[in-house]
């Protein structure tokens, strides 16, 4: 696992600013909510809005977005958490093969006793640890400042870490098609915006469908696995992990499976 | 040669060469970048690999080394593929366009090159480190290009390969690390091991090649000793007279290429014997005749700009 090490001590240093940088997102999140549970506006504003655009902010449904389960999936999972983890996912998967291509080491290192499997497979696992393990330190930090600000009351830990796997699961895939398409084709730019493109057409689709519009379509938006329930509050359905995590295996195995395959840039 | 007497030959002749390449061929869509090469780097001689820039040097190290994969032939290395990592083990490779990562130190680089590859002796990496002057614990990003230069070479020699495969390695460097830098190759050579150099300028590998190959246009031009060069190479000859001199007589001769006068001089540029040009130099009464020593630089640019070689 040299390369996978080496890979980490790489981004060590960048790591550690993402981790003070979403503790302090975090923390900002929480710590609004003694204050916006007494608004009863906010609920109000949301209940004028069309369904698609209701659930594209995590409201609508029967839980109260002044509840503590309501305000964690509208302020929290539907927001800064997905978010920043694919933010984080998407730039770590389309550095890892496209990235270090692109800045001329990738020839370098390959020119070590090491097969292009190995470095691209080291490599796709380095990314996914990485993700996971932000998202989890994301997960405690969360239930940690969620505690001193009474976002604890009647809500289920299990549930809560569920949404955050949930949330990671759902970077991952992201992260994985950046890799995939940066392996497969090259081009760190081609990478960022394929993947990126995904993210932004699912969670539009995933607005239209929650419109009751082309509800067979449904199934096709990774936002909707994650998003068309509050997992906080309803309770955590295993194929919102295995769904995304499965299809990021296969992505992964593709990207380096062609990656072996092509010529260098 | 007949079609039967070919592949006997090949089986004698392969396991002494340490790259063999048949009529390696790689277009980049319509880019022809190298055509039907055919290649013999043999054991333990360094080997250089002349071209202009865009003549395919590269792009046959990046073959070499599976970077890039063939359009059309095949290319042997070691005896077996650039994709092989126990090929690549026995490896040492110098890019042309050096890229190494900016947050490294150079100790973090060779201490990273070097558990990959698993076989490389501590003390000799502190000797090259001392002989190249290189200050390891700084970061690769805050060093001067020259510097890097000097880590791109010491990461290729860290390990002693049996193969030094050099895209243009002495680019960048002062006259003094340049022959630092040939005294590493020709003790490696020395050693046994096989040096591949490439370069655009041959002055850059002259003192250190055994043989030369000059590509252009992605197409083998010439194989030939240095040796065989140098006597291939023109001279170029001045004679004085007493009064006016008059080319008219030197152009005549066969072996002359060029002749103008100026002067009381005339100006000649001689390939092969110069027997006939003294001949008529005596007869013309010549009192003063200035040959500059063989300039192999003329041998190797007429490679360069001949369209019937």
């Amino acid at each position: 696992m040299t390369v996978a090490v080496r890979y980490f001590l790489d981004r060590r240093r960048s790591s550690v600013w993402w981790v003070l940088g979403m503790a302090a997102i975090l923390l900002l999140s929480v710590a609004f909510y003694p204050a916006f549970k007494e608004q009863t506006s906010f609920e109000d504003f949301f209940k004028d809005l069309p369904e698609g655009a209701q659930a594209l902010f995590g409201a609508g449904g029967e839980i109260s977005l002044t509840s503590p389960a309501g305000y964690i999936h509208s302020q929290i999972f539907t927001q800064v958490f997905p978010l920043a983890l694919l933010i984080f996912g998407i730039g770590l998967g389309a550095r890892a093969i496209a990235g270090a291509e692109g800045d001329g080491t990738l020839e370098l290192l390959l020119a070590n006793p090491v097969t292009r499997t190995r470095v691209a497979a080291e490599r796709f696992v380095a990314t996914a640890v990485m993700v996971i393990g932000l998202g989890a330190i994301m997960s405690v930090l969360l239930l940690a400042f969620s505690a001193p600000f009474e976002l604890l009351e009647a809500v289920s830990i299990p549930y809560l870490f569920g949404a955050c796997a949930a949330a990671t699961s759902l970077a991952l895939l992201h992260t994985s098609i950046a890799f995939a398409v940066g392996a497969a084709a090259g081009g760190r730019a081609r990478a960022l915006s394929a993947s990126t493109a995904v993210a932004v057409a699912g969670y539009i689709l995933f607005g239209i469908v929650s419109s009751n519009v082309l509800p067979a379509a449904r199934f096709i938006t990774p936002w909707w696995w994650y998003l068309s329930r509050n997992i906080v509050a309803e309770g955590f359905p295993l194929e919102s992990v295995l769904v995304p995590v499965g299809l990021s295996l296969v992505l992964g195995v593709l990207g380096i499976w062609r990656f072996r395959l092509r010529d260098l840039h | 040669m007949s079609r039967r007497a070919r592949p006997v030959r090949r089986r004698r002749t392969l396991a002494s060469a340490v790259i063999d390449t048949r009529g390696l061929t790689k277009f980049f869509g319509p880019v022809h970048a190298v055509e039907g090469l055919d290649l013999e780097v043999r054991r333990g001689e360094v080997f250089g690999y002349l071209g202009p820039n865009g003549a395919g040097k590269t792009t046959t190290i990046r073959l070499l080394l599976d970077f890039i994969r063939p359009t059309a032939g095949e290319a042997r290395v070691l005896g077996g593929s650039g994709a092989d990592p126990e090929v690549r083990r026995r490896i040492g490779y110098l890019p042309g366009d050096l890229k190494l990562d900016a947050r490294y130190t150079s100790d973090e680089l060779f201490s990273f090159y070097g558990a990959l590859r698993g076989n490389v002796d501590r003390s000799y990496r502190d000797e090259l480190v001392e002989r190249f002057e290189l200050d390891p614990t700084r970061k690769i990003g805050e060093l001067s290009s020259g510097n890097r230069r000097k880590v791109g070479i010491v990461q290729a020699f860290l390990h002693k390969p049996e193969l030094l495969v050099l895209d243009e390695p002495t680019s960048g460097l002062d006259p003094l690390l340049q022959r630092e830098f040939q005294q590493l190759v020709h003790e490696r050579a020395t050693d046994g091991a096989t040096v591949f150099l490439s370069s655009h300028v041959l002055h850059e590998v002259d003192e250190m090649a055994d043989r030369v190959a000059i590509l252009r246009k992605g197409r083998l031009v010439k194989l030939a000793s240095i040796h065989q060069l140098r006597q291939q190479a023109r001279q170029h000859i001045d004679l004085h007279f007493e009064g006016k001199a008059n080319a008219e007589p030197f152009a005549r001769v066969p072996e002359v290429i060029e002749a103008h006068a100026r002067g009381n001089s005339v100006h000649l540029v001689v390939e092969g014997s110069v027997e006939r040009v003294l001949r008529t130099a005596a007869r013309l009464h010549a009192h003063r005749i200035v040959s500059p020593e063989a300039d192999l630089e003329d041998v190797f640019l007429a490679f360069y700009q001949d369209d019937e070689l």
